[in-house]
This record gives structure tokens, sequence and C-alpha cells, in this order.
């Protein structure tokens, strides 16, 4: 539960001498999250949509404790998360690049085993966890190698099991995809996916690909200058933002007239794309229909990522 | 108190696993720190010559800085480096998410390179008390004082040196500081030279701040250079010391926890 939630950094000048900078009282503060609100249930896969810079990562440090809020109120599954009770933090796992759970030097069973001690994880949860997260992330062949050896996709599944040893009830993962291929984000995303269904956990994700947030959450939450501007599931996010449908047209060859059924986003003699009013879409269709260069056509939604990228051009207001 | 011992075995046995790969740089740290006392010893035997200054003879000095070796050697910390790394590179962070304070890794940390490095430093101490000429009087009173003596203050240089290079969420610039402290610390306490070596003025100034109850009353101690009834003063002050020092520790921590900004994690 998160009510009225503002965190702001004081910003100091730079240059100039030390003393001056330290006495300098009239420095400005930056707000990077401002008065923002919601509520999860046990079990959800949340996303946090926005620019750099919009306070999806500071939102997740204040809920996971890592920041003391301004202002406002966190509450994380009953517990304050700044007062950093020790069950809260068993109760969480924070998964943000890919050198944080894991000791660089010792090999990746040992970092596990370590966090077993850490997180005061019995020996039979323990083994049944590693197990479970050993095949599902494929770590077999990885357990005996030091961190340091691992590529970055094989460090950023070394660093979610680790992460998820202690079998948090809540898992935050900050661009958990970030630099990784398209085969081993699909990895993760499965993982994440499949964790969530097994065990409950509810997941808070902030991502810059679209197709993580695409694929595993239901719900979004977009935050915009410190703000929350959008709170509720991707398809309502799309109609709200993006009243419109795409129609990819495949032509027989010659000039088609299509500029009267819509916005024509791109044609050439065999193809072309057209954006229509999600209202207008039927008429549309019918008039297709009866030109004679069409042969086939396909009505679709906008992509998350052209949804995304328009409100953050054109804003929410439409 | 079994769960904390099998954290601390976890954390050594980590650590072991981290600094056994890095032989050589372990090497060249402990020779560093070894090899100070004998700069200084060298000196300060060379300066009194056949005769004693402060108080302290050519065999004296020879004692005195062969103890500081090994007294130095339970209680240095590198925490300044470790905590400015560390917040910067945002590793501060991951620490915070851990329901274990971040001490305890540090302090586990420390006593496994102290319990490696041992191996060179024991050696070394043996190696100087046999080619100088060191003039020992350890008494039974004298070494039962100055064990607790030496516990102490590597717990009050520990927790003050760790609270001190919380600065790191503070400034950027805590290396400098630490440089800084570290100075001070040689001079006041009774590193660069003997307390009563120094001039009247200094050594006053000295006895009201921590730093020779770090290493050098202890050092002192062991070498019977107190009575018991000053001695047990000095345990007391020491303990006074221990006692802020983590009230300070406590206080900071609280202040530091709320002053993190998880920069770069």
């Amino acid at each position: 539960m998160v009510e009225g939630l503002r965190k702001s950094f004081r910003l100091r000048p730079a240059g100039g001498r030390w003393f001056r900078r330290a006495a300098d009282r009239t420095a400005g503060e930056v707000t990077a999250v401002d008065g923002i609100g919601f509520h999860i249930e046990p079990g959800e896969v949340v996303g946090f949509l926005g620019p750099n810079g919009a306070g999806k990562t500071t939102t997740l440090k204040l809920l996971s404790g890592l920041l003391h809020p301004t202002a406002g109120e966190v509450r994380v599954g009953g517990y304050r998360p700044a007062d950093r009770d020790r069950d809260f933090l068993r109760s969480i796992a924070f998964v943000m690049g890919q050198r944080q759970q894991l000791v660089w030097d010792i090999p990746i069973k040992d970092s596990l085993e370590l966090n077993r001690i850490v997180y005061r994880v019995p020996d039979g949860e323990f083994r049944r966890t590693r197990q479970e997260l050993v095949e599902m992330l494929e770590l077999g062949p990885l357990l005996g190698r030091t961190a340091r050896t691992l590529s970055l996709g094989q460090r950023m599944r070394c660093e979610i099991a680790a992460s998820l040893i202690h079998c948090p009830s809540l898992l935050f993962l900050d661009e958990p995809t970030l630099g990784l291929d398209i085969s081993m984000q699909r990895r993760i995303r499965t993982f994440v996916r499949e964790h969530n269904r097994r065990r409950g956990t509810t997941v808070l994700l902030t991502s810059h690909y679209m197709g993580d947030i695409a694929e595993l959450c239901d719900r979004a939450l977009v935050i915009h200058e410190g703000g929350l501007v959008y709170d509720g599931g991707l398809d309502a996010l799309r109609a709200r933002i993006a009243p419109f449908k795409r129609i990819s047209v495949k032509l027989r060859g010659g000039a088609a007239e299509l500029g009267s059924l819509g916005t024509v986003v791109s044609q050439s003699s065999e193809e072309a794309e057209i954006r229509v009013e999600s209202t207008a879409a039927p008429d549309a269709v019918a008039r297709l229909l009866a030109i004679d260069q069409v042969y086939d056509f396909q009505v679709m939604d906008p992509s998350l990522e052209d949804v995304i990228g328009q409100f953050f051009t054109e804003g929410l207001s439409r | 108190m079994r769960a904390a011992l099998l954290l601390y075995r976890a954390y050594c046995a980590g650590s072991w696993g981290v600094q056994r790969r890095y032989p050589a740089a372990m090497c060249i740290w402990v020779l560093g720190v070894a090899l100070e006392p004998v700069l200084y010893l060298a000196v300060w035997h060379t300066a009194a010559g056949g005769g004693q200054l402060g108080g302290f003879s050519g065999g004296d000095f020879a004692a005195y800085y062969l103890l500081v070796m090994l007294v130095n050697h339970v209680s240095y910390t590198w925490f300044f480096m470790v905590m400015d790394r560390r917040v910067r590179e945002g590793g501060f962070s991951a620490l915070l998410l851990r329901p274990v304070h971040p001490l305890h890794g540090d302090i586990a940390e420390n006593l496994t390179f102290k319990a490696i490095t041992a191996v060179a430093v024991v050696p070394m101490a043996v190696l100087l008390c046999l080619t100088m000429e060191v003039r020992f009087r350890l008494g039974v009173l004298d070494l039962t004082l100055a064990a607790p003596s030496v516990l102490t203050g590597a717990v009050l240089r520990m927790s003050l040196e760790w609270t001190l290079s919380l600065a790191a969420l503070w400034t950027t610039r805590v290396e400098s500081f630490g440089r800084v402290y570290g100075f001070v610390s040689h001079f006041l306490g009774g590193f660069a030279a003997p307390l009563t070596a120094l001039p009247a003025a200094l050594h006053a100034t000295a006895s009201w701040t921590p730093f020779p109850w770090m290493v050098a009353f202890p050092v002192e101690l062991a070498m019977g250079r107190h009575p018991a009834a000053e001695a047990v003063r000095g345990l007391l002050v020491q303990a006074g010391w221990l006692v802020a020092s983590l009230v300070l520790l406590r206080t900071v921590w609280r202040r530091a926890l709320r002053r993190h900004t998880a920069v770069g994690g």
C-alpha cells in the first residue's frame, strides 16, 4: 500500500569552493517521486513504465527500504520498509544489475550457500529451492564457476537464482533484461512468469523493453516526472493512449488511394500500413474490400512500444 | 549465538575464497603494513643511540615497535577504502537489502585477512626479535592486562573507523578524509613515536583522543610501563571510549540510512 509517496533529493551546485557549496542552502530540490499512491495484491505482476528519470527505480527503492520517503506512507506486507525489519528483508528480493548478490571471486554455489546462511534458509528448503532454480534457469554447468568468468546473460541468471534462494514473497526486478540478447530476454521472462505461477511471488518490474512488460504484466503503472499518470490493464492503456488500429495491407501492384481511409504510415507498390481511429476501423475495412488492388489485409492493435512512444511524445491528454 | 557463529563462518569462508585469489596483492599489502613500524624503529633506535629518549632506550624502542607491529596487525582496517568504493559503485545498496548488518561482513573479512597474513607477520616479528636487541620485561600480570586491552583497542578502532567511513554517504572524498584520519591517528596514537617521546603538550592532547587507546596503550601495558592502578584506570578509559564509539556508530548508522541516496544501484 502506497499513499502520497514523495521523495526529493537536495541538489547542490557543482563547481566552486567546497566550503561555498557546503554552505549553500539555497540550492534546489529535485522531486523524483511526487505524491504517488497505489495498492498491489499478493501474487500480482506489475510493470512500472516511464522514460529515464521518471521515478520508476526510485519508487522500487522506496518500496524496498533502500530509500527513506520524504513524505507519504508505504506499507509492504504490513511493514514500513524504511524500518528495515529483518523479517521484511527476508521477505523481499531486489534484482538490480548483476553484481548485487553474487560474490565476484567465488563459485556460484558458494554464493548460494552464503545466502542460505544470511537468510537463514532451512537445509531441506534450500536444497529444494536450489534444485528448482538450477533446473528452471539451467544453471547446472555454471555452479562451479566464479561470477567473474560468466557472460552477461549467465551472470544475470545466477544473480536471479541467488536473489530467490530464500523464496521471497515479493520480487523487485529493475531492468532485468537490460543488455541481454533476445533469446536470453525470453528465458528470463519465461522464468519470471513460471516462478510467479508456481510460488505466487508478487513481482514489481521496471523495464525499457516493452516485451518484458507485455509478456509478464497484466497491470502497468505509468510514471512520468515523478507522478503516477496511469494505473490499470495494458489493454486499457492502449485504448486510452492510442485509440487507433493499425491495418497492414497487401497490394497487387499499382497505386491505390488509401489516404481517405486514415493516416498512411507507409506505402509501397506491394504493401501499406494505415492508422485509423478505432471507431472508424469497421468502415475502413469495408472500404478496403472495395479496392481492386487490395488482396489481403490485417487489423492490429498498436504495439505497446507505439503506445508508450506516443505517450511520452504527446502526453496522456488524448 | 549459533546463528551468529554460522554467519561469521560463512562470511569468513567467502572472504577466504576471494582473498586466496590475490596472493601477490595480499603480500604487498601486508609488507606495507608490517614494515611501517620497522621503519619507525630504525629511526628511533638510531636517534636514541646508546642513551635514552622519552624514557626509551634502543632496546625499549625495539620492543615497542615489535609489539606495535603485532597489535596493529590485530586492529588495523581498510574500511575507508572499501566504503568509498561500495557507496560510489552501488554495492552498499546490495548490503542494505540483506537482513544482516553490513558491519558483520566487514569484520569477518578483516579477521580472515588477518588470520591469513599472520603467517607472514609473526615470522617477521620473530626475525625482528632475533636480529634486534629487544628489551622485554613480559610479566604475567602485564600480559594478563594487555590481552583484554588489545581486544578492546581493536574493537574500538574497528568501530570508530567503520563509523567514520560512513562519511562516504555525505562526501565523495572519503578516501582523502581517511588519509587525514590516518595521519592524525598515527601521530597521536603512538605509531610515529611512543607518546612519551612526544612534546608534553602533544602527549597531553593525545590522551584526550581515542587514538592512544587503540594500539599504544595495549603495547605499553604489555611492556609493563604502567603501574597496576594506572593500568586499571587506563582500561576503564579504554572501555569508556569503546562504549562511546559504539553509541556513535549506532547514531551515525541511523543518520546514514536516511542520508543514503542509493546511487548506482
